[in-house]
């Protein structure tokens, strides 16, 4: 599904992640770890294709076409969706006609026909009452003056939506309580089949025991300096970041 | 006592630097026309280039009017009764260098600014201009070997004619305005500096203004100029006695940042107010701009305003340089029948260009205080941002707060903001204080102060403690 | 098109040129105080002549254009216009009431007038707030509503629910009322508003009486692409009694480019608890427009304004609203939608003048193309009007490289217990924003005209009819996505 090999990304000509490569095939889900500043969200925005991070070596395949040379629209289009870490507000948007654009434009890219405005309000009704959200919400600008909860939740609701092949979700469970974790983990889990991908990116063990990962990797200084299964995201909750900062050996994540 | 009481208590203190110097002068006689001009340009020993410069700046200045967009009222200026040049007698055999009049002297120190090395601040030069010239400037030697020029702006124009003549006149033109343009023909005297490039300034340098002689207008220049890579701190401050008569106070200051080069000037301003009744007082209309002519240059203007019956000032910056910093940090305060319209331009013209505002008024008694500003992005300057801030405080329902942006914006990707918000001090707030054991008096300084503070943090500490001290002074009376 | 160019500096005499023709005309037509205001307007505007930009308030629109053209008024017109061509124009469809307009004229065959009788309208029992007036199909008698001969025969005083007139009929039938109210909503020195007074030869009246609910009236102004430089000076007057209710919708809008100058003034006069939601629009590309609008108003009143500009070589609406009664509110929302070679000024006054009133102003201009965007608001508190809540927004957009946005909010104090403050800012679309949109599939351009659209809704979202909002929606948008096709 996704392939990254050696892929380097700088922002503002400052190198930030020094070769990250990282294969995530159909069917499974992958923790993305590491302390603050190690390099996470930069890795989901390359991915996403947000201007001003600059890929300066490397590559990256999604479904065996060459991710890095599309728009990011074109991305999105294709399947691949980005739950951002801090969704931006955008006043007089409003949630439903974001969402309508956004299902059509992926619908049109896929040679199916727009949804009619019927079907599209059963379709997110559901899909909202499936993620405990307020009806309202819909018709209010596009996350403007909603909660940390609900902004997360929002972008767990648009991608039930799209119904990405790949997400790539930057700490969606940052900022959360108990229950809207809950509800956020059950929406991933709901997506969860094994024709789609998901990169959780996260800093805490505890969105992961809601989702199990299938494999688990370790970001530090713009490396991925571990890889293993579900128990290593354990020992990183016991021990934490500190033991694995030295150990950059360049192992290859898989 | 009540807070009302107690706020008239506190604004009831009196000016304090309002005494006369007994000092002979020699002056011209008022009026103003060519042969006044020849006169002061011939006292001080002027090249022809500099004399032809005044007279044009003087034809150019009869075909103007006085400008009336400002938020201010006063009667018409005559201009043929002003004296324009005025400066103390030299005693006979002195000669420029050593003894200083020991009258003047005096004055200086009842002012707090020591002439005499071994006694004045340390850390700071001072250039102390007395009416129409300069009569000491301290520290000259010391700043010499960094090879720092600092004197007065007429020796300047005899042992720098270069510099002078290349630098003077190009931020603020001799036509610029009307009083840039009369300051240009009629200017007596006003302070040098010129730091080299990589020069980081190793004191704090200053310009202490006083007027004192009566009927006369006080017309400096001063002329700044910060070489490649250099860095300076100005500081500037200013009195005059307590007449019953207004007085003219029409000076320009010109700054230049090369690349890299960092120029702080901080002002407090405290020329005589006029009394409780709006009687006397100096009107204070200064041309002041900067240049950040070299990239990454950075020039940041503090003032404190508390003094003058009327103040008329816009300290600017030209944002010429790519990635060059402007800064203008106010503090306005009028009382009684003070009057002050005073803000700041910044003009982008550079590729990320910044800028920032911050201006502070506060009114009390009959007192008129508007911020009046322009921020102006031209096309081509990207990336530009401006932040600016403009608060106003209140105190008593006499007074009046004004705000005049002018925003104007050529350039898509510049990004520009602007908030402007009005309080008072309220009765609520001053029994609050009453309730926790605070007098009334103290809870509008500390009110007052809270309200200044961020301004009162880009003043090099001396100046901090005394704007604060001067805003106490100022407020004597407030609430009433 | 023959265009006569004038100098410049003899603006004046073409204007009073203007005036003493028209003067000669209506001898015996109009009553002497009327007259005396015409002469007395003339005499200042020749004093002044048209503003020029030291006039602060007019310091960022400039009328040279305007000065050299021989801009004159229609001779007589044929309008080949029905009521059915007016549907795509209106902003009020379905309005009780609507005066039509053409080239300054009023055009009796478009108008729409409630309750018509034989020799008037709008007579009948004053009728309970509420009730509303019945509405008249289109195509009744038209004479109804302008028709009366001059000179006919005084009409009895009358004291109706709701009065709408046209400029001529409302002198003959209500001249007290017309004295009463005629320029003492302006302020002093208003240049073109001067020129109005001296040369308005029509206009639209409504008079509203106590408690009662008007309902939707619209008046329409229509520019047809004529051969001459066209000038035209529509005077109205909006008075709203005690506790009533009204939406007037000041529709202003060329059809094609057309070389006109309009120097309409709208005289605004709310009585106590009266609430207005007044909109005026105004669309006229390649032609000058310098709108006054003035109003006064009472205790506890409501007004709630939205003024728009979609487009004019040079369009400047210079809106002032005077506080004078306790209690009193004002709602203000501009959008300007500049492109093109469109200059666009809006320039606000809002007077608190009065114990506890309250205004909110939000502001937001759009431009591209080599369009220029101008606001002004000021907003003073006069001594004494303590309680004063105030509040100024604007916000700009600048979508091209050579468009311009110029403001200046500005606020008066002479109070202290006051709640005053002001933001403004300038900028282009947030980055951020769009790639948001852009990741979740939609393109740049569709994502950048949502955005932009986004911009404008805060003002198009306040207007309380929903039949004037999706008008002015549809409207808004249209230009909007003309705009954005524009080459940047």
């Amino acid at each position: 599904m996704l392939n990254i090999d050696n892929l380097q990304v700088a922002v503002s000509g400052n190198e930030i992640l020094h070769g990250i490569t990282l294969h995530l095939p159909a069917g499974e889900v992958h923790a993305l770890m590491g302390p603050n500043g190690s390099g996470k969200s930069t890795l989901a925005c390359a991915l996403a294709g947000k201007p001003g991070y600059q890929v300066t070596g490397g590559t990256a395949t999604f479904r065996g076409t060459d991710l890095l040379a599309q728009l990011p629209e074109a991305r999105a289009r294709a399947g691949l969706f980005l739950g951002f870490q801090y969704p931006v507000e955008l006043p007089g948007v409003s949630n439903a006609m974001l969402l309508k654009q956004a299902v059509n434009a992926r619908r049109r890219q896929r040679g199916e026909t727009e949804m009619d405005a019927m079907d599209f309000l059963v379709a997110v009704k559901e899909r909202m009452a499936f993620m405990e959200m307020d009806e309202t919400l819909l018709e209010r600008g596009v996350n403007e003056g909603f909660s940390g909860g609900e902004k997360k939740r929002n972008e767990i609701l648009q991608m039930l939506m799209l119904e990405p092949d790949l997400a790539i979700l930057d700490e969606t469970d940052s900022g959360l309580d108990i229950d809207a974790l809950q509800v956020v983990a059950r929406g991933i889990n709901h997506l969860r089949s094994p024709s789609r991908a998901v990169l959780l990116i996260t800093h805490y063990q505890r969105l992961l025991d809601h989702v199990a990962p299938d494999r688990v990797h370790v970001l530090a200084d713009g490396r991925i300096v571990r890889s293993g299964g579900p128990e290593l995201a354990k020992e990183l909750e016991a021990r934490g970041y500190g033991w694995l900062t030295g150990d950059v050996a360049g192992v290859e994540a898989r | 006592m009540n807070s009302k009481q107690s706020v008239e208590a506190l604004l009831a203190k009196e000016y304090r630097d309002g005494f006369v110097t007994p000092i002979d002068e020699d002056r011209v006689p008022p009026g103003l026309n060519e042969a006044v001009i020849r006169l002061i340009s011939e006292k001080k020993g002027e090249p022809d280039w500099l004399l032809a410069w005044r007279l044009a700046a003087f034809r150019h200045w009869q075909t103007m009017v006085e400008p009336t967009w400002a938020w201010v009222h006063y009667p018409p200026i005559d201009y043929q009764a002003i004296t324009y040049y005025s400066a103390p007698k030299r005693r006979a055999g002195t000669r420029s260098g050593d003894a200083i009049d020991p009258e003047l002297l005096r004055t200086y120190d009842k002012l707090g600014i020591p002439l005499a090395e071994r006694e004045a601040l340390a850390g700071v030069a001072v250039d102390a201009v007395f009416d129409s010239v300069s009569v000491a400037t301290t520290f000259k030697d010391r700043l010499a070997e960094e090879g720092i020029l600092f004197c007065s702006f007429s020796e300047a124009v005899r042992s720098h004619p270069e510099l002078v003549r290349r630098y003077l006149g190009s931020v603020v033109g001799p036509a610029d305005n009307f009083f840039a343009a009369l300051n240009a023909a009629v200017f007596t005297d006003g302070s040098f500096c010129y730091i080299p490039p990589k020069v980081r300034c190793p004191m704090e340098l200053s310009t202490y203004f006083r007027i004192n002689a009566a009927a006369t207008g006080q017309f400096e220049r001063t002329l700044i100029i910060a070489d490649r890579g250099s860095q300076v701190s100005y500081l500037e401050g200013c009195t005059a006695p307590m007449r019953d008569e207004n007085q003219l106070h029409a000076a320009v200051v010109e700054l230049i940042a090369e690349e890299e080069a960092r120029i702080k000037y901080s002002t407090v301003q405290n020329w005589y107010p006029g009394d409780a009744e709006g009687k006397g007082g100096i009107y204070n209309f200064v041309t002041k701009r900067g240049e950040c002519r070299g990239a990454r240059s950075r020039i940041s203007w503090t003032q404190v305003e508390t003094g003058s019956a009327i103040t008329w000032k816009y300290p600017s910056c030209i944002l010429r340089g790519d990635d060059s910093v402007g800064e203008f940090h106010s503090v306005a305060l009028t009382h009684h029948h003070q009057q002050a319209d005073t803000g700041t331009k910044m003009v982008h013209l550079g590729r990320n260009t910044r800028s920032t505002i911050l201006a502070k008024g506060i009114s009390a008694g009959r007192g008129q205080n508007s911020y009046r500003g322009l921020v102006k992005v031209a096309k081509g300057a990207t990336g530009a941002r401006n932040y600016s801030q403009c608060d106003s405080l209140l105190i008593g329902d006499t007074c009046g707060a004004h705000t005049f942006p002018y925003i104007e914006v050529k350039e898509p990707s510049a990004r520009v903001e602007h908030e402007a918000s009005t309080s008072k001090i309220g009765e609520d707030q001053l029994f609050y204080c009453q309730a926790r054991g605070i007098a009334p008096e103290e809870a509008v300084s500390m009110l007052v102060n809270g309200f200044c503070k961020e301004v009162f943090r880009e003043l090099p500490m001396e100046f901090a403690v005394e704007a604060r001290k001067l805003l106490g002074v100022s407020l004597e009376d407030a609430i009433g | 098109m023959t265009t006569k160019v004038l100098n410049p500096t003899t603006a004046v005499d073409h204007y009073r040129s203007l005036f003493r023709a028209r003067a000669t005309r209506r001898v015996g037509a109009e009553p002497p105080w009327l007259a005396d205001l015409r002469a007395a307007a003339m005499a200042r505007f020749a004093a002044t002549g048209l503003p020029a930009t030291r006039d602060e308030r007019w310091h960022y629109t400039s009328l040279a254009a305007v000065a050299p053209v021989a801009f004159a008024p229609p001779g007589e017109q044929c309008i080949g216009l029905d009521t059915g061509d007016l549907a795509p124009l209106l902003m009020a469809p379905g309005a009780k009431a609507r005066l039509c307009f053409v080239n300054g004229r009023l055009a009796p065959s478009l108008c729409l007038a409630p309750s018509l009788s034989a020799d008037g309208i709008g007579r009948g029992a004053p009728s309970p707030r509420g009730a509303g007036v019945s509405p008249t199909p289109a195509g009744d008698d038209p004479t109804g509503v302008h028709g009366r001969p001059c000179g006919g025969p005084a009409a009895p005083p009358e004291r109706s629910a709701l009065r709408l007139a046209g400029w001529a009929q409302a002198i003959e039938r209500w001249p007290d009322e017309m004295a009463h109210h005629l320029g003492h909503h302006l302020g002093a020195d208003q240049p073109v508003a001067e020129l109005n007074m001296a040369l308005a030869c029509d206009g639209a009246v409504l008079f509203v009486a106590d408690g009662v609910d008007a309902g939707r009236v619209e008046l329409l102004f229509l520019t047809t692409a004529t051969s001459e430089p066209l000038f035209s000076a529509p005077r109205n007057l909006i008075v709203l009694g005690a506790g009533s209710h009204a939406t007037v919708v000041e529709n202003h809008v060329a059809l094609g480019t057309a070389n006109a100058f309009a120097d309409p003034v709208t005289e605004i006069d709310l009585g106590a608890r009266a609430q207005l939601d007044y909109l005026k629009l105004v669309h006229e590309p390649g032609s000058f427009h310098t709108a006054t609008v003035a109003v006064t108003q009472g205790c506890d009143s409501r007004l709630t304004a939205h003024l728009l500009a979609l487009g004019g070589r040079l369009a400047r609406t210079e809106f002032a609203t005077h506080l004078a009664g306790a209690g009193g509110s004002a709602q203000l929302f501009g959008l300007a939608l500049a492109g093109g070679g469109d200059h666009l000024d809006l320039t606000t006054r809002i007077d608190h003048d009065a114990l506890a009133t309250r205004s909110r102003e939000l502001v937001k201009q759009i431009v591209t193309g080599r369009g220029r965007g101008c606001f002004s608001g000021l907003v003073h508190v006069h001594p004494g009007a303590q309680q004063t809540d105030a509040r100024l927004t604007n916000a700009n957009l600048l979508l091209s490289d050579r468009a311009e946005a110029d403001t200046r909010p500005i606020l008066r104090i002479d109070a202290d217990d006051v709640k005053c403050s002001h933001g403004a800012t300038v900028g282009r679309l947030d980055d951020e924003a769009l790639f948001y949109l852009r990741a979740r599939g939609l393109d740049a351009d569709e994502a950048r005209q949502i955005l932009t659209a986004a911009f404008a809704t805060e003002v198009v979202a306040s207007v309380a009819d929903p039949t004037v909002a999706a008008a002015v929606r549809a409207r808004v948008d249209r230009r909007l996505t003309e705009l954005l096709e524009e080459p940047r």
